[in-house]
């Protein structure tokens, strides 16, 4: 039986130390190489219009840069807009890396842990310093609204801490584990099609196999869902940190 | 609507869980400074579910707010 977790190994490509630090290329910088060059790609091809006649692809780029600004505008307001740039690269990041690890053979860098939680905490400690810049020490009122009875706040201060820290957790931890389980039931199924198709009864190894193109079609769709869980949320956080109520 | 809801189910659960762990944490590494255990984990934990529950009623409202808004 195939080891379900073999494709998540990092293996070193080009050997590389700095101060001391291995900061080697491995096969996880390479799909992240690959999905930025893809993403940079595919929206500079985008730009080449002539006149008045869009592309397709700059029609379908359009649409996809009017998705994240609409998110953008209900969520936050005017004032998010910005930090569009950014959330659209993290949107586009995160999508093309999740698209990118579907095709046979490639890697998924979503599926570890600690490049969701990089992303997860870069969003987290951004809004923080984004709402400690625009109202100082009023940013500490999301701990304690106004018009709350002074009695409750030993109780309710250290509640609405633990659930603001618990952000970049739930953020990092959802798209890791979506990404992880999908990879593992694809290698499972592909698993018991090899097992089957080496036994007696080798034709019943369609079965699994047309339950690996199922579950294919819908990790497209978690894959694409994910993205837009950790971009609608990066947008409730920005919202929070803007607009305090 | 129901689209709507796709996400939303999807992140409810996992703001519960991961409140209770961060919690869970820091009370359990607060005991080894204070040497109190095992009551900050306790405690903590009491509050982690607590602060789940703050999340998920969080994630519920802010939905049928911006459904509001929308029209």
């Amino acid at each position: 039986m195939v080891d379900p977790l073999h494709q998540f190994e990092i293996h070193t490509l080009i050997p590389l130390r700095l101060l001391g630090y291995d900061i080697s290329f491995t096969n996880a910088s390479l799909a992240m190489a690959l999905t930025t060059l893809i993403v940079m790609g595919v929206l500079t091809l985008s730009l080449n219009v002539r006149y008045q006649n869009p592309t397709r692809l700059y029609v379908a780029v359009e649409s996809l840069f009017h998705f994240v600004g609409d998110m953008l505008k209900t969520y936050v307001g005017r004032a998010g807009w910005v930090y569009f740039p950014y959330v659209f690269a993290l949107f586009m990041f995160i999508l093309v890396g999740n698209l990118v690890g579907l095709v046979p053979y490639t890697f998924t860098f979503t599926s570890h842990i600690i490049v969701t939680f990089g992303m997860a905490a870069l969003v987290f400690i951004g809004a923080t310093a984004v709402g400690m810049a625009r109202h100082g020490l009023r940013f500490l009122r999301l701990f304690f609204p106004e018009g709350i009875p002074l009695f409750v706040a030993p109780l309710l201060v250290p509640v609405e801490i633990i659930s603001y820290l618990s952000r970049p957790v739930s953020l990092g931890v959802r798209l890791f584990a979506n990404m992880v389980a999908g990879h593992v039931m694809l290698k499972i199924f592909a698993g018991f099609a090899a097992l089957i198709a080496a036994s007696s009864f080798g034709v019943l190894a369609v079965l699994p196999v047309a339950m690996n193109v199922l579950i294919n079609v819908f990790e497209v769709l978690v894959a694409v869902l994910q993205a837009y869980v950790f971009t609608i949320l990066t947008c409730i956080y920005l919202n929070d940190a803007i607009n305090l109520h | 609507m129901h689209r709507k809801l796709i996400p939303l189910a999807l992140r409810v659960s996992t703001d519960f869980i991961a409140a209770m762990g961060v919690a869970t944490v820091i009370g359990y590494s607060l005991d080894g400074y204070l040497q109190t255990r095992p009551w900050g984990m306790v405690i903590f934990t009491v509050l982690g579910i607590m602060a789940g529950g703050l999340n998920v009623y969080r994630g519920l409202t802010t939905l049928q707010h911006k459904d509001r808004d929308d029209g």
